[in-house]
């Protein structure tokens, strides 16, 4: 574990009641794993206690975001600002549940002119739960 | 709905036939989200513009729908209430013959520029 809850804080602008991403388990190159615990103060839970769809996107956005503080942090650089820029091949498998712990595989590809290119892949244990590709823009 | 008169209101609707319709949506800038995104600096979650397209999309064809596929979705400018207080969003759908699934395509717009074009599949829930 790298970092968790409000350490997070230092590595993205993103605050309560949207902060969609609690956990970065490890970061080796260009491949991250973060996680999420889905509470019930979820900003995307529906009247069913599942999420809606774009709070995966944004959880997958998020985890990216981080990354990248925590690589700009270790560079002694200042922290970036991302936007979503495009969002490609998004599927989503199975809403999640309050209750669920979410981990993501973040891939990060080359960044030209600010854009990063990258692709998520979120679990919950060994259920497949969403998969996108994104690309980032960096402020 | 999860953001229906919370992230925005819709002010009117135009339905254009069975499969089209622009909804001129308010974007509500007292919303909570714009607490933490971000603290001082408001601007309107992409996300929950895609969500806003999901509940126009739920409204135009009465059934309650989960995102199954986004083919693609281009975020083309920064939305935010202040920049673009009211917007145009536009939303088609083909409803596939024999599934549950709908093709939808939709955009997000004001008389200055677009800020969100989104090609996907929507399902109806079970």
């Amino acid at each position: 574990m790298l970092y968790q809850g409000e350490e997070l804080y230092k590595l993205m602008p993103q605050r309560d009641p949207i902060v969609m991403v609690d956990k970065i388990l490890d970061a080796e190159g260009d491949v991250a794993h973060t996680g999420l615990a889905v509470t019930d103060r979820n900003y995307f839970i529906e009247e069913d206690g599942r999420m809606a769809e774009p709070g995966l996107i944004e959880h997958i956005a998020q985890s990216a975001s981080a990354i990248k503080g925590h690589k700009a942090l270790l560079a002694g650089e200042p922290l970036p600002i991302g936007y979503i820029g495009e969002v490609k091949k998004f599927h989503c498998y199975v809403r999640p549940a309050v209750g669920d712990e979410l981990v993501t595989t973040i891939t990060l590809g080359a960044e030209v002119n600010g854009v990063t290119l990258m692709t998520g892949e979120t679990r919950c244990g060994e259920v497949l739960v969403a998969d996108t590709q994104m690309k980032i823009f960096v402020e | 709905m999860l953001l229906k008169d919370k992230f925005f209101t819709v002010l009117h609707e135009e339905k254009l036939s069975a499969n089209d319709a622009i909804y001129l949506c308010e974007l509500n800038a007292d919303c909570d989200v714009y607490r933490g995104h971000f603290p001082g600096k408001p601007v309107s979650p992409g996300v929950c513009n895609i969500e806003m397209i999901r509940e126009c999309a739920e409204l135009l064809t009465g059934e309650d729908l989960r995102i199954d596929t986004i083919k693609q979705c281009r975020l083309t400018a920064v939305a935010s209430p202040q920049v673009c207080p009211k917007v145009d969003v536009t939303v088609n759908v083909a409803r596939l013959e024999g599934t549950q699934n709908y093709n939808v395509a939709a955009s997000i717009k004001d008389a200055e520029r677009s800020y969100m074009e989104l090609k996907g599949t929507f399902v109806i829930k079970n």
